[in-house]
């Protein structure tokens, strides 16, 4: 699920920096350490949606015997993570079968894959065959995949999905 | 160790979709749209455009927006505010545009205790929302 989260970064400045447009220096910084970051707790960051000017951005304080200021920036983003019990679409990037929602990573195992579709390693897919068609999972399809559980580790998220629940599996 | 008793938090919430349970975190926070991500990806300046993180959600969400422009996607969010949804469940349906009542029940459990005439016409109204955006 995509939402805009209101986040707090804790940014110290180096004394050389302390000009009149500071706070350009604190949203180039912001970007940089934030943007394209995940954590368990928040998911990924995606996009700062702030603009230098509309960054709230707390007054400085120096540090004692250190000398660099630290500023307590406010700001939204577009954040993403995923819930278990949440369906998802993707695509799926390597047989096994991984699928790319976004910037997650999706594994969907074979138990979790309908027992009437196999694994055909000559077309690298999992092909079934249902009375008027044949159905198959292959590099680049698109899927519904519902979230059965989500593993965070300090900087990344893996989560497992399952296509057997209905109206899950290859959407065309 | 008798100190870790004292000091222990009570037990977390566990967070499960189909029960509307995101966490103390995201609970109050927006949900988004798919096709709302696409449209506010599109307006970030192109020096915030360049993580991969950043790159792989572009291409995710333009592969799957249903709706492809400011004004349709403020008329679903308004028309589908009038039914009273959950934020989980009126994001769902206009993320995964079910077809059929038993379809959307399926995959967004939440909507099981609402009756089926009322969720067929929330399909409808998305539906000819999605065919006649401009």
């Amino acid at each position: 699920m995509f939402f805009i989260k209101k986040l707090t970064h804790t940014i110290q400045l180096h004394p050389s920096y302390f000009t009149q447009n500071y706070q350009n220096f604190l949203a180039e910084k912001l970007y940089s350490d934030v943007e394209g970051t995940c954590t368990g707790r928040y998911g990924y960051i995606i996009a700062v949606l702030d603009t230098m000017e509309s960054l709230d951005i707390s007054k400085g304080k120096v540090i004692p015997s250190v000398g660099l200021a630290e500023f307590e920036v406010k700001y939204r983003a577009v954040v993403f993570k995923p819930f278990k019990g949440e369906v998802v679409d993707g695509v799926v990037t390597q047989m096994g079968f991984f699928a790319e929602v976004g910037p997650l990573q999706v594994f969907v195992s074979s138990h979790l894959i309908p027992s009437d579709l196999s694994f055909d390693a000559a077309r690298q897919a999992y092909v079934g065959y249902t009375s008027d068609e044949i159905v198959s999972i292959e590099k680049g399809s698109h899927v519904r995949i519902k979230i059965v559980g989500t593993r965070f580790d300090a900087t990344d998220i893996f989560a497992i999905g399952t296509i057997k629940d209905d109206y899950c599996g290859v959407q065309t | 160790m008798a100190n870790t008793r004292r000091g222990r938090k009570p037990p977390q919430e566990e967070e499960d979709a189909s029960k509307l349970k995101f966490g103390e975190d995201f609970q109050a926070e927006e949900f988004l749209f798919i096709s709302e991500v696409a449209l506010l990806l599109a307006k970030t300046p192109e020096s915030q455009k360049n993580t991969s993180v950043y790159q792989k959600t572009a291409e995710y969400v333009n592969l799957f927006t249903k709706f492809h422009n400011e004004e349709s996607v403020r008329e679903l969010r308004k028309t589908l505010m009038r039914h009273k949804l959950e934020k989980y469940e009126l994001v769902q349906l206009a993320n995964l545009c079910c077809d059929d009542v038993e379809e959307a029940k399926s995959l967004i459990p939440s909507l099981c205790k609402r009756p089926d005439e009322e969720i067929r016409s929330i399909l409808d109204d998305i539906g000819q929302l999605r065919k006649f955006q401009t």
